[in-house]
């Protein structure tokens, strides 16, 4: 009876998943779904509603590939080019050069290739502009994978004396690498991602907040002695299934030094403090905190049961985390 | 970043919504552009999309009238949720003044809201600015489904794992029914014009 149940309460949740668009959830729970239909054998038409799980599980794998390998690339209508151009586009008054500029490299960062190099070509007879469009046009056709065509423009361009010997080679050079890093080649990944002001050193370090010193925490971090943020739960899957049933257990940490976390586990759950033995490794961990949720080994470095309090009757286990990936 | 014109007393400001994909971001600016027709001084604009997927983002414009002497515009955007637009959301987020973060109830959700909390956080430092300083609200969405019975994260939980640190404000909602969509935006718009006071010293 309770597996009819589950077998309920899963598909309906695959269902909702399905209709609602997040078709990797959708997915895991037809899998599920699927599993549980195997081990109900009293089920008359089991056969029958294993396949059309299967055709949806297929289905739902097709929706998948599709959306992942589609990309903000395709053509827009030209009212909606407009309104990116408008919306997105740094504008000075004064120059209205300098916007047409901006407006054609603004359609290339949202993917509009064909259109900004359109708009983009008469710049190329612009002192002031000529290099920066020539590097954009290329950069284009790179993107709509018409790596031959960039390299004739570009010889071409020289031969015009559009661009001198000189840019024609960093340019040829920047292309002939790959496509890889093409912006940071050309030094146009500043036009995509310019910070708006520049912290220096920096009004968010103020000791006397609460900020500064969560943010020293999660962005300030010495690459070579890596920091362990702040762990609000942990996750432990036990290898003994039984204790867990094959899913996590969710612990609140109730202390935090390093990668040291106190963990309080209540008196009642006697067979998860039974296999909790000091020492041991516990490969499966699942870490919660308010940034990220990262996967990591630990191990159980001390255990004792709480003499006094509110708390008394439970256990305190110490944990330290092992290579946070 | 808000644009202020001294000689037609008129401020320009920007609200992106943000969240995990799926989350009802676009559902939020639906039902805003629905309801808050005295308000809304556009069309509801979505480009582009992939079955009802947001690729680059929704635009609505609103106006609120005459604040402290100025006519205040409001551009609301949304931005795509899905983790392969990172580039796309980043453009979008440039110059937000205000930010309401739509986190999905959902619990299978839990560990793609986490994600993209740390994304905006990410993004808003590359711009050089905080997250513990830039107006932000907090909307819980989807919280109708738990009367279907499905699982849902508790409130709790969303709050611990989402905004322990940050402490500001939030609300349970239901974007498709409308439940929580105004206030969630009243007070993210709230904070914003305090905000812009100072910024901008426009008050006076």
């Amino acid at each position: 009876m309770a597996l009819k149940k589950k077998i309920y309460s899963v598909n309906k949740e695959a269902a909702l998943y399905n209709s609602q668009g997040m078709y990797e959830e959708a997915l895991e729970k037809y899998r599920e779904l699927l599993e549980l239909i195997k081990k109900y054998k009293v089920l008359k038409n089991r056969e029958d509603l294993e396949r059309k799980i299967l055709i949806k599980i297929k289905g739902i794998q097709k929706k998948l590939a599709f959306y992942k390998s589609e990309r903000p690339g395709k053509e827009i209508d030209s009212s909606k080019k407009d309104l990116i151009k408008k919306l997105f586009t740094d504008s000075n008054e004064k120059d209205p050069e300098y916007n047409d500029f901006q407006k054609a490299l603004t359609l290339a960062k949202f993917g509009q290739f064909e259109d900004s190099i359109i708009d983009m070509l008469p710049f190329l007879k612009h002192k002031a502009f000529r290099l920066e469009a020539a590097k954009n046009i290329a950069r284009c056709y790179i993107k709509l994978g018409k790596k031959d065509e960039a390299l004739k423009l570009i010889e071409k361009w020289a031969l015009d004396f559009i661009i001198s010997e000189k840019e024609k080679t960093s340019l040829l050079l920047a292309f002939s690498e790959g496509n890889s890093n093409i912006d940071q080649k050309l030094n146009l990944d500043n036009e995509d991602i310019v910070p708006e002001e520049v912290v220096e050193n920096d009004n968010l370090s103020d000791s006397s907040s609460d900020d500064s010193y969560i943010l020293g925490d999660i962005s300030e971090s010495d690459p070579d002695s890596p920091e362990i943020m702040e762990i609000n739960s942990v996750g432990i899957k036990l290898a003994d299934k039984e204790n867990s049933g094959g899913e996590p257990v969710e612990f609140d940490v109730s202390f935090q030094a390093g990668n040291h976390l106190s963990l309080i586990i209540s008196s009642r759950e006697k067979s998860m403090i039974d296999s909790l033995d000091v020492g041991l490794k516990l490969n499966d961990m699942c870490f919660y905190s308010p940034i990220a949720v990262f996967k990591s080994s630990g191990i159980v470095l001390s255990k004792h049961q709480i003499p006094n309090g509110p708390k008394k009757g439970d256990w305190c286990l110490d944990i330290e985390i092992k290579n946070p990936t | 970043m808000a644009v202020f014109n001294i000689q037609t007393r008129e401020i320009e400001c920007k609200i992106v919504f943000y969240g995990p994909g799926r989350g009802g971001k676009t559902t939020n600016l639906e039902y805003v552009h629905k309801t808050f027709r005295k308000n809304v001084t556009g069309e509801l604009v979505s480009i582009d999309t992939q079955g009802d997927r947001t690729l680059f983002f929704d635009f609505l414009p609103i106006g609120l009238g005459k604040i402290n002497g100025c006519d205040v515009k409001v551009q609301l955007f949304t931005v795509p949720g899905q983790p392969q637009y990172g580039s796309t959301r980043k453009l979008v987020l440039k110059g937000a003044d205000g930010i309401v973060f739509v986190a999905d109830s959902l619990n299978v959700q839990r560990k793609n809201n986490i994600l993209s909390l740390q994304d905006l956080h990410d993004n808003l430092k590359d711009y050089g600015k905080s997250i513990f300083k830039v107006p932000l609200v907090l909307q819980y969405n989807k919280r109708d489904l738990g009367d279907q019975g499905f699982p849902l994260l508790e409130i709790s939980q969303m709050e611990k794992d989402l905004n322990r640190q940050l402490k500001v404000p939030s609300f349970a909602g239901s974007a498709i029914n409308g439940d929580g969509v105004g206030d969630t935006l009243k007070r993210c718009l709230e904070l914003t014009l305090q905000n812009l006071q100072k910024e901008l010293n426009w008050a006076g």
